[in-house]
């Protein structure tokens, strides 16, 4: 049957491929979804069915109910887990600069490879007056900084970029059609070299092709949004695209896992520079 | 091989698309098996009929017949009904299309009447949008999959494709329902609807024989549904049903 060619021929490809899924969540909640998925053991089981063996996870908790509450439970949880790493939600908090870099280290010392942000749903400005120290110490330590397009102003995310140069800015899209801001992001790419998207939603016609033709693959990190979208979604523009081998790694992982390096090596360099 | 029975031709002022031609949506076609792509024109679903029809026709002719066409109709413009009765004499014109949010006029409004009657007499599907109640687009509400119940109780002999299955989990479910309690209601996977399971929910609700393969091209990359069903957990044989089988039945391409 001319559709078991196509099947394998995909799968294939799937598992020629090293993933490293930056964006999942666990501790969703099985409202709203057709296959819930709400364990750790869940997780890494339907994951590794589609072919990822390595993920950076937050915990639901921390963006609907308490951000502490939340990333202490992901810590927990990711501590004995070889192939998961953290992303830890903040929030701009009374802290000053010293506890700061302090809790940043801390969270890296427990596997935290990225910071991730509610501006809109949490009620701050994601502003150099509102998170401003934040954003020093996060770019001391390069510390890549998620944000989902729906959670802050594009001109907002301009700013963080040209205000923070070294500082890793990953632009995540889920729920809404971040097709129809192509325009702005393209711009993005063209003006601040930190400036990355996260592809889960980067679905429009086209679109991932096109970035990489003019962009390159550097700055284009593959994630999924699992368990609420179906991994295959991203999987497949990066199998059956007209991109080279070597821009299907970087996506699949290679640019994730490099910006998780540069953030062990600033950890590294800042220890030092203490002593 | 793959029927993509879900496809838009031309461009959208609201993002910019890097190709737009015939030959690279041709081109993106051969390298995933899309045998045929059905399409309703973007200029005629912004309310330029005439313009629309042209470039589908042009398409047409270009891809040898592998691009055919739905006929678009608008409730509010008075010579659409006629406008769509002609295109239907088309060899390239497989169905109608409505978009109740678009024309923000309610899918059970009695201006679709007319459209209705038309597929009946020329038993021809129609493809519509459906969508969920969104909180940030308030025209979804007109798409919802209830609305539908009126005219698909009244025409029991036309086909509706219900577009994007919903659109989202609330519409997802309500499409499905509908599909379970009529049985000339079908569901497509077109558009950035991408629930982990709903392939398997949608097949598991209505039976792989009302689903169909769409993708909203050139909107969405294709590539995003391909992978959901090629991958899903279903037999070989619904997957060939939802990929190709049920849109030869239902257009009645050979």
């Amino acid at each position: 049957m001319w559709v078991q060619e196509q099947i394998e021929s995909y799968r294939r490809r799937k598992t020629a491929t090293e993933w490293f899924d930056a964006h999942c969540w666990i501790g969703v909640g099985p409202r709203s979804s057709l296959r819930p998925v709400t364990t750790w053991e869940q997780t890494v089981q339907q994951l590794a069915r589609y072919g990822i063996r390595r993920a950076v996870v937050a915990h639901a908790l921390a963006r609907d109910y308490d951000p502490t509450t939340g990333n202490r439970l992901l810590l927990a949880a990711i501590a004995d887990r070889e192939s998961l790493w953290g992303a830890a939600v903040l929030t701009p908090d009374d802290e000053d600069q010293v506890s700061l870099g302090k809790r940043l280290k801390s969270l890296i010392a427990g596997k935290v490879r990225m910071v991730r942000i509610f501006p809109r749903s949490h009620n701050w400005s994601l502003s150099d007056w509102g998170f401003g120290p934040w954003l020093d110490a996060l770019e001391e330590l390069q510390l890549p900084l998620a944000v989902w397009h729906t959670e802050t102003t594009w001109a907002d995310v301009a700013a963080v970029c040209q205000s923070h140069p070294r500082l890793p800015v990953i632009v995540e899209g889920p729920n809404r059609k971040l097709l129809y801001h192509n325009r702005t992001y393209y711009q993005l790419f063209e003006r601040f070299p930190n400036f990355h998207l996260e592809i889960h939603n980067l679905v429009g016609y086209l679109g991932l092709d096109d970035l990489v033709r003019r962009f390159g693959s550097n700055r284009l990190i593959f994630g999924t949004y699992f368990p609420h979208q179906d991994p295959n979604v991203p999987m497949m523009l990066v199998t059956h695209g007209e991109l080279s081998v070597a821009d299907q790694a970087n996506i699949a992982g290679g640019n994730m896992l490099r910006l998780m390096t540069e953030v062990i090596q600033s950890d590294q360099r800042s220890d030092a520079t203490d002593h | 091989m793959i029927i993509d029975a879900h496809c838009h031709l031309g461009v959208s002022p609201q993002f910019f698309l890097p190709d737009a031609s015939v030959g690279t949506m041709l081109r993106v076609m051969d390298r995933l098996g899309i045998e045929r792509a059905i399409a309703a024109p973007m200029a005629s679903l912004s309310g330029q009929a005439e313009w629309g029809w042209r470039e589908g026709l042009q398409a047409y002719g270009e891809s040898g017949g592998r691009i055919l066409l739905y006929a678009v109709f608008d409730p509010l413009a008075p010579a659409s009904l006629d406008f769509v009765r002609r295109s239907l004499g088309e060899p390239a014109a497989v169905g109608i299309k409505i978009h109740p949010s678009l024309a923000q006029c309610p899918a059970d409004d009695d201006r679709w009447r007319p459209v209705w009657e038309l597929a009946a007499d020329r038993r021809v599907p129609i493809l519509s949008h459906s969508w969920s109640i969104s909180d940030y687009n308030p025209v979804q509400k007109y798409s919802q999959p209830a609305l539908f119940a009126r005219y698909v109780r009244e025409f029991p002999k036309v086909s509706l494709i219900l577009g994007h299955s919903g659109g989202r989990y609330e519409g997802h479910v309500a499409a499905a329902a509908l599909a379970r309690q009529h049985a000339n209601v079908f569901l497509d996977l077109a558009g950035d609807c991408y629930s982990l399971g709903l392939v398997e929910y949608l097949v598991a609700q209505a039976g792989a024989d009302r689903i169909l393969f769409g993708s909203d091209l050139t909107w969405i990359d294709p590539r995003t549904q391909l992978g959901m069903v090629l991958d899903a957990e279903l037999s070989d044989f619904d997957k060939v049903c939802i990929l190709r089988e049920n849109a030869l039945r239902l257009f009645c391409l050979r």
